[in-house]
């Protein structure tokens, strides 16, 4: 019943939760819901982590690569991340060429990613100007359920967490290259950048802003995707992306930043509970 | 020449198994919240998702009067292989397999019940170690159940390879990766088990027609194992859904 109701007045079946300051899955607006965290779990890849923010699904998965570095950058390695969002993942999604909506997310992710400086590209430079690694990070959304990037950036973290670069041996005079998988080195990574998306609801005369929203949610709230999304790390704030088409007044934004540091916490904890798990 | 290295002397192949052993199956149903059905199925490494959109309005240039369009994509996480796959879908091998599949899937799906309407199976490897087509089409299955599209049996497949064990040829029953690599012949059989019929049949490099009975009916064995895996999969989903449904009352 409650399933007819919801399709043929979707508006008035939200604000029924909304006016009870409650959502439709029962969460109040600054629940997040429950992260749960695998790694390892491809063993074709070379690291990889599964992460599951309540129905949003992805998996992350890292492949090493050697090249020779850019001749106008000869210290520093590759660091290539993806997104991939499959029509498996949503109804929304059409096979062919990446969806707008693919792009953002994608570009989203990677700008995150570099702007954190989590990775230094010098430690991926083997031998300058001659040998580098690539790590190239592919991340797939099996179950698309809101807040995308959110799960993109945990599992992308976890998973860099967990990488080991084996040694590599580079004869200058031969150009002979010895990989040693035996000897594995795990990767420095500073910092943990965590974000954390919002959606902005417009019911006048007030604007509500929700946590961590799911797909339908995401709709009500007129968009392609959380309309804001703020990434933290260690106390800095590494991205701010803020989606038209809603108004967020001032101390609305205040309260998200403190709350986007907070969920930092929290997911920094999660990750390294899972990764010491998996290290016993 | 078959390599001689794919069964040992004591009869045992290269990742330990027997020859008429399939691989581990573990599967489950009902995965994913967006889709209408979808499952998990892991064979041995190798790991597949399914997913199913459907039965839906039909694009205009695809719609057919008599019966539904089953629409496939195969596409290949790009860790999921040795060597990181740069195209994931749209190359040769990949349109290949999805035609395969739509094939082997049309033939057990009742097209007659959805005139004018599609089905899309979307189907996504995570890990490949050998026998990703067998493990596609019994994903598919299991996610066509899940989505409750009507079918006249399921769609089971298993792969098939020959082995010399001294002078005495044996059947070997779901090549890896391993095996596929080593050079031997690979016979792939798509069928609907209960009605004994086969919907698609591969068969690469060369195999002498003495042996074909053979390693044939091997693989149809292994597919009749296989449905009696999936069958019993299907009969824990359902049995754990009525369990915990509500009663709603209107």
């Amino acid at each position: 019943m409650a399933e007819v109701y919801k399709l043929i007045h979707p508006v008035k079946y939200f604000n029924d939760y909304i006016n009870r300051n409650v959502r439709p899955d029962g969460r109040k607006f600054d629940d997040q819901r429950d992260i749960k965290l695998n790694v390892n779990a491809i063993k074709s890849a070379d690291a990889s982590a599964v992460v599951k923010c309540g129905n949003t699904t992805v998996v992350c998965g890292i492949k090493l690569e050697l090249a020779k570095p850019k001749a106008e950058e000869p210290e520093l390695g590759f660091f290539v991340t993806n997104v991939e969002l499959l029509p498996l993942c949503s109804s929304k999604f059409r096979p062919g060429p990446p969806s707008d909506h693919a792009q953002v997310v994608s570009n989203v992710v990677s700008d995150i990613c570099i702007n954190s400086k989590s990775v230094n590209l010098k430690e991926l430079c083997i031998v300058p100007d001659k040998l580098a690694w690539v790590v190239y990070c592919d991340m797939v959304c099996l179950d698309n359920d809101g807040s995308i990037v959110d799960a993109c950036i945990i599992t992308l973290m976890t998973s860099l967490k967990s990488l080991t670069l084996p040694k590599v041996n580079y004869d200058v005079e031969t150009e002979e290259i010895v990989v040693d998988t035996s000897v594995r080195m795990p990767l420095n990574i500073t910092g943990l950048p965590i974000a954390t998306s919002f959606a902005v609801y417009q019911q006048s005369p007030r604007s509500i802003v929700l946590i961590d929203p799911s797909a339908d949610e995401e709709e009500m709230c007129g968009g392609v995707g959380a309309n804001l999304i703020i990434c933290c790390n260690d106390e800095q704030f590494c991205g701010i992306q803020k989606f038209g088409g809603s108004n967020l007044s001032t101390e609305a934004e205040k309260k998200t930043l403190a709350i986007a540091k907070e969920r930092s916490k929290l997911v920094e904890k999660v990750i390294e509970t899972c990764l010491i798990n998996e290290i016993k | 020449m078959p390599p001689p290295d794919l069964l040992s002397s004591q009869g045992l192949r290269l990742d330990g198994r027997r020859p008429n052993e399939l691989r581990r199956i573990r599967c489950k149903l009902g995965v994913f919240t967006q889709p209408d059905g979808s499952a998990y199925l892991e064979q041995g490494n190798t790991k597949v998702l399914a997913a199913v959109y459907g039965p839906h309005q039909a694009a205009k240039s695809k719609s057919s009067v008599e019966g539904v369009v089953v629409n496939c994509q195969y596409s290949m996480a790009t860790f999921s292989t040795g060597e990181r796959k740069n195209r994931p879908r749209g190359d040769r091998k990949s349109q290949e397999m999805s035609l395969h599949l739509r094939q082997a899937l049309t033939a057990a799906i009742k097209t007659e019940l959805y005139p004018r309407s599609q089905i899309d199976i979307y189907i996504e490897v995570l890990q490949a170690d050998g026998g990703a087509y067998c493990a596609s089409v019994n994903a598919a299955t299991l996610a066509l159940v899940d989505a409750g599209v009507p079918l006249r049996a399921y769609a089971c497949a298993c792969s098939a390879s020959m082995a010399w064990r001294g002078a005495q040829p044996e059947p070997l029953l779901d090549v890896g990766h391993v095996e596929e690599a080593a050079g031997g012949v690979v016979l792939t059989v798509a069928s609907l088990p209960s009605t004994g019929s086969i919907a698609l049949l591969e068969l690469s490099h060369r195999l002498h027609s003495d042996y074909f009975e053979m390693v044939l009916s091997r693989a149809m064995q292994g597919c009749k194992d296989i449905e009696i895996v999936l069958d019993k999969a299907v009969r824990e989903h359902l049995a754990e859904g009525w369990t915990k449904q509500d009663v709603v009352t209107i």
